[in-house]
């Protein structure tokens, strides 16, 4: 029988992480270490608290059961955001799914991520200003009033001198176009 | 709810008004991307939310429970011995079923399994193996899409080296579609194309490889490592 077992397959687990009480302190740390960033990460990208919460508890504790403690931190780091990231796509794919998407792919793990994890918030910043800028004017400003002056609708149809219906079909349609020309911050 | 406007208002409303947001379901790609985009402004516009202090605390407190020594299944137990004895034979750095493996035995075909680049998609003490396609069935040179249970994938064959990828993109979860004149798959959702190694060609940053799969060929089968509630094997028809 051949099977595809090379070197490259197995890399985290062990499963032998956190079998050995020693091994406790060093979870605590990698923890601690890490929880904000993974927190921070997840909630750039669902944008409330409680899910980005919901999150945050699948990662550490999907990690807790296979993580190899004896492996450098950049490496511990690299996986989480990996796992963050699979939680990720598992959430926009499970809650609001689009019918007309393949959506098979399964929530396992796949190992360390060679790209380093987006967590720059000025950096982020200002490629999400870039994508507004690339807007048209109406798109754009109605974007800025709801998301970064925080108006309502109502706040949102007098400043723009439109009734409220408007700003709903404006806001979709503006939304629409900046997620196709900011696709790459998905 | 039929008005996609109004849904979308709902869903922006609750992000600005710090609540988590109903699930709504979206019918187009389109959409769904746009909520994402939605929640992403909302993220961003608050520079670094710190987790709070009680939520760090309860996790931790989860975390340390969930990895006493109590918590290890007999199942684990046993491979933690058998990882074990495996480091002590010399097999370090191996898989854990190769670690259980009797004896590696020497090729029975021409054909040989590639060994991937990176970490596959399921481990193997948790899959299944579903058998999707014949090795005498096909030509030497060909690209195969199939559905394994819960996986959806690619089957190259390249020579005498077979391997597959996951038939997902790596960056959002859009399906692949192969594209027989270039020789890759294209991801239709950001217009990305990925080798039929699986690196992401000419891409305006850099994504993560599309996952392996693991493959193993018994006999005449060519084997998938899988998982999946619904247990079906499709045996696609090779494409290159």
């Amino acid at each position: 029988m051949l099977t595809a077992q090379g070197d490259g397959f197995v890399t985290l687990w062990s499963n032998v992480a956190f079998t050995q009480p020693d091994d406790q302190s060093s979870l605590v740390q990698v923890y601690q270490e890490h929880v904000g960033p993974v927190f921070r990460f997840l909630y750039s990208r669902v944008g409330n608290r409680e899910d980005a919460e919901d999150m945050a508890s699948q990662v550490f504790l999907k990690a807790v059961r296979h993580l190899d403690l004896t492996r450098d931190t950049l490496t511990i780091r690299s996986w989480l955001f990996q796992l963050a990231r699979t939680a990720m796509a598992d959430y926009w794919r499970e809650y609001y799914k689009a019918p007309r998407i393949s959506l098979r792919l399964i929530g396992d793990i796949s190992g360390p991520d060679e790209e380093e994890p987006e967590v720059n918030p000025g950096a982020r910043a200002e490629t999400l200003r870039q994508v507004l800028e690339q807007l048209p004017d109406h798109y754009r400003r109605v974007l800025t009033l709801r998301f970064l002056e925080a108006l309502s609708i109502k706040e949102t149809a007098a400043e723009m001198g439109l009734t409220e219906g408007n700003v709903k079909v404006l806001q979709l349609r503006a939304l629409r176009k900046a997620a196709e020309r900011g696709s790459h911050l998905l | 709810m039929s008005d996609p406007f109004e849904r979308m208002h709902l869903y922006v409303d609750a992000l600005l008004n710090r609540k988590r947001p109903k699930r709504v379901t979206v019918d187009s790609e389109q959409d769904w991307m746009a909520l994402q985009f939605a929640a992403r402004l909302v993220g961003d516009a608050e520079g670094d939310a710190e987790p709070s202090a009680a939520f760090v605390a309860a996790l931790q407190a989860k975390v340390v429970s969930a990895s006493a020594p109590s918590a290890a299944s007999p199942s684990r137990r046993g491979l933690l011995a058998a990882a074990v004895a495996g480091v002590a034979a010399g097999l370090g750095g191996f898989g854990l079923g190769r670690l259980t493996a009797t004896a590696p035995e020497p090729p029975a075909s021409p054909a040989q399994v590639a060994a991937p680049s990176q970490p596959a998609m399921v481990r193997e003490e948790r899959g299944q193996w579903f058998a999707v396609a014949k090795l005498s069935q096909f030509s030497t040179e060909w690209v195969m899409r199939f559905t394994a249970g819960a996986v959806e994938g690619h089957l190259v064959r390249h020579g005498n080296k077979i391997y597959a990828v996951s038939a997902i993109c790596s960056h959002l979860p859009c399906s692949l579609s192969y594209q027989n004149d270039k020789r890759s798959f294209l991801c239709p959702c950001h217009d990305v194309s990925f080798s039929l190694a699986g690196e992401a060609i000419n891409a305006r940053r850099p994504y993560d490889p599309l996952t392996p799969i693991q493959v193993k060929i018994e006999g005449d089968d060519i084997m998938v490592l899988s998982i999946g509630e619904a247990p079906k094997t499709h045996q696609g028809t090779p494409q290159l």
